[in-house]
């Protein structure tokens, strides 16, 4: 370093050298530390583009502005309306050259750090550390111990997670346990403090996995049991802000070359959770997967493909739409694949989370009648809802509770179960529900008011049934779950026709 | 992470970005240049430097990456690797200039990655940049 200062020294007495030395050093300090910040807080260009009200080319335009003769015309405004967005002032002053000898050995990936405004320290006074979890094993509150001061120090410390990463200083590993199991423990603690511990911890994989460790090796001893264990981390994180960028960079680096299949499955495992942009990976990784049953390098199947575009949807881009086509292709890919088709697809459409809400069935229901949508006519069969409704139709209904005449009545089947309702003015309202074995339960015989019709009221008096038969008849939970889904349909519908409320 | 910038030596004797400032009369700005973009290998994450600064590693290559210096009327493109001692270093191993999108010397990413493979049999083939 000494020698490096001294050259430097002699070089800065050059007018010549001085100056264009002096600008390349500003322009580059700008571009490298809004760089260093934005992954500091795990924002994509995209997103610190928006929270300026601008687009990611302009973010990309300051991080890697072109080093040529001409200094880049940057507006102060811009440089501030970043600043802001990062939590953070900008700061300008006219300094020596010679200063710039003593800057050499200053400049480091921590000296470009800044607290978000929230965890500065001035302003706000620091909670205390997090304790490990009281009621975690023995063991697992000693990793804690040893994490938690790590991920609440400002000092990076890469190099003892890349000792972790290989195993050493943790609890003895094996068969059973790998570093990852351990590093993964590391940060569970309970409550608010834990969202804090990933995002440090996410911060500080993101810069081992800028290392490339994938193509140069930065340890000596199995580094394809590094990069399992680098990329297994990674995969036990949802925090795309962070990973996502660097995580694809090693797939686009990696795809096609000869890696063992562990590593593939953990950086799948990774790229699943943690996913670059709203569209790359929907593309070149997901799609194929349910489309084809595999990955022409990574090895994950349709069931993978589907995952993936779970995550995209929570962590990404919201679009339930890409997961009634993912279940379109997967049908089209079963048809010939299974016997069980139809149980593997209720299974799979029973184990959606967002396919839970009566809302979202009823997209699906009506994504799969479009001839359009891709889904396989077994695969419709099982969703699709037949409709009787007398007279449901809103406008009719209002006419007929005017006209103090009409009666109510709704058939909806699924497959070889029903619910049937009929309500007549001046009759109580009734109603059963037939299951596939034949049985059949009966409602709304007694208690139903007797007064005239009412759509909302007789909707909702089918949902209710419908729901508590689900909550009785396990086998019934699939049909009753699209039967539910349309009947909350027409409820929703009945309630934005005013004339019926009144 | 401080890392350590390297020079490899021909046949073990000339200093390889020496001779290259030299034969191509690379000028006291466009050396400032390279300073500026030689202490940011030297102190900063991978990550940080970004493949617009550091490309590769480059087809042909094998483990060889080239940095991307613009300047007036031609691009300095001095080719390196990381390592290959220690992980936490770089080897500058040729000077090369990029002019209307050809290398000079056309050859630089073969040339370069030969040197790596004489300096991996010579450990001693190089110096301090």
């Amino acid at each position: 370093m000494e020698a490096n200062k001294e050259r430097l020294r002699q070089n800065l007495t050059d007018k010549e050298y001085r100056e264009q030395y002096a600008d390349s050093t500003l322009v580059g300090d700008i571009a490298i530390q809004v760089q260093a910040l934005r992954r500091q807080r795990g924002l994509s260009q995209a997103d610190l583009a928006t929270r300026i009200g601008s687009k990611q080319p302009k973010i990309s335009a300051i991080e890697t502005p072109r080093n040529g003769d001409r200094l880049p015309n940057w507006e102060l405004g811009t440089l501030c309306r970043i600043a802001h967005a990062l939590g953070t002032r900008l700061k300008i002053r006219f300094e020596t050259y010679g200063s710039l000898v003593d800057e050499l050995e200053t400049l480091t990936t921590e000296s470009l750090r800044r607290p978000d405004v929230e965890d500065d320290n001035v302003l706000f006074p620091r909670p205390p550390m997090p304790a490990p979890d009281p009621k975690a094993p023995e063991r697992t509150r000693w990793i804690q111990e040893l994490m938690i001061p790590w991920l609440w120090s400002d000092r990076l410390d890469i190099p003892r997670l890349i000792g972790w990463l290989q195993g050493h200083g943790l609890p003895p590993v094996g068969h059973e346990e790998e570093p990852y199991h351990w590093l993964l423990r590391g940060i569970a603690v309970k409550g608010p403090a834990r969202d804090y511990l990933e995002k440090r911890f996410a911060e500080r994989l993101a810069i081992v996995l800028g290392e490339q460790p994938d193509v140069q090796p930065i340890v000596d001893d199995a580094p394809d049991e590094f990069l399992l264990n680098l990329y297994w981390t990674c995969a036990g994180l949802i925090r795309p802000g962070f990973l996502g960028e660097q995580l694809w960079s090693a797939y686009r680096r990696l795809k096609g070359s000869k890696v063992s299949g562990a590593v593939r499955d953990a950086l799948q495992g990774a790229l699943v959770h943690n996913q670059f942009g709203e569209t790359k990976p929907l593309r070149e990784l997901w799609a194929p997967m349910v489309e084809k049953g595999r990955h022409y390098w990574l090895r994950g199947d349709e069931i993978v493909g589907y995952e993936g575009i779970l995550l995209r949807h929570r962590s990404v881009k919201p679009n339930l739409e890409t997961i009634f086509w993912a279940l379109g292709r997967i049908s089209k890919l079963w048809e010939t694949s299974f016997a069980d088709r139809q149980s593997r697809f209720k299974r799979l459409i029973e184990g959606t989370p967002e396919l839970n809400s009566p809302d979202a069935v009823n997209q699906m229901i009506n994504f799969a009648s479009r001839s359009d949508s891709g889904w396989q006519e077994w695969a419709r069969k099982l969703v699709m809802v037949d409709e009787e409704q007398k007279p449901p139709a809103p406008r009719e209904a209002s006419a007929g509770l005017r006209a103090r005449a009409a009666p109510l009545s709704l058939k909806l089947r699924q497959g070889s179960v029903a619910v049937l309702a009929e309500w007549s003015p001046g009759q109580p309202l009734t109603g059963a529900l037939y299951f596939e074995d034949a049985a059949f339960a009966p409602f709304g015989q007694q208690g139903f008011p007797t007064r005239e019709p009412n759509v909302v009221v007789f909707l909702n008096a089918v949902l209710t049934e419908l729901g508590n038969a689900q909550d009785v008849r396990p086998d019934f939970g699939f049909p009753a779950r699209m039967l539910h889904a349309r009947a909350y349909h027409l409820v929703q519908q009945s309630r934005q026709q005013p004339t019926l409320h009144t | 992470m401080n890392r350590e910038i390297w020079e490899f030596l021909v046949k073990g004797s000339d200093r390889v970005i020496q001779t290259w400032f030299r034969e191509e009369i690379i000028s006291k700005r466009d050396q400032a240049k390279l300073d500026v973009a030689l202490n940011r290998l030297r102190s900063l994450d991978f990550q940080l430097v970004g493949p617009k600064l550091l490309a590769g590693p480059l087809r042909q290559g094998g483990k060889v990456y080239k940095l991307r210096i613009r300047c007036e009327n031609r691009e300095l493109r001095p080719m390196l690797c990381r390592g290959p001692m220690a992980p936490s270093e770089y080897t500058l191993l040729l000077g090369a200039l990029e002019v209307g999108g050809r290398l000079k010397p056309q050859d630089a990413v073969l040339r370069a990655s030969s040197h790596r493979e004489e300096l991996l049999a010579n450990p001693h083939w190089r110096l301090p940049f």
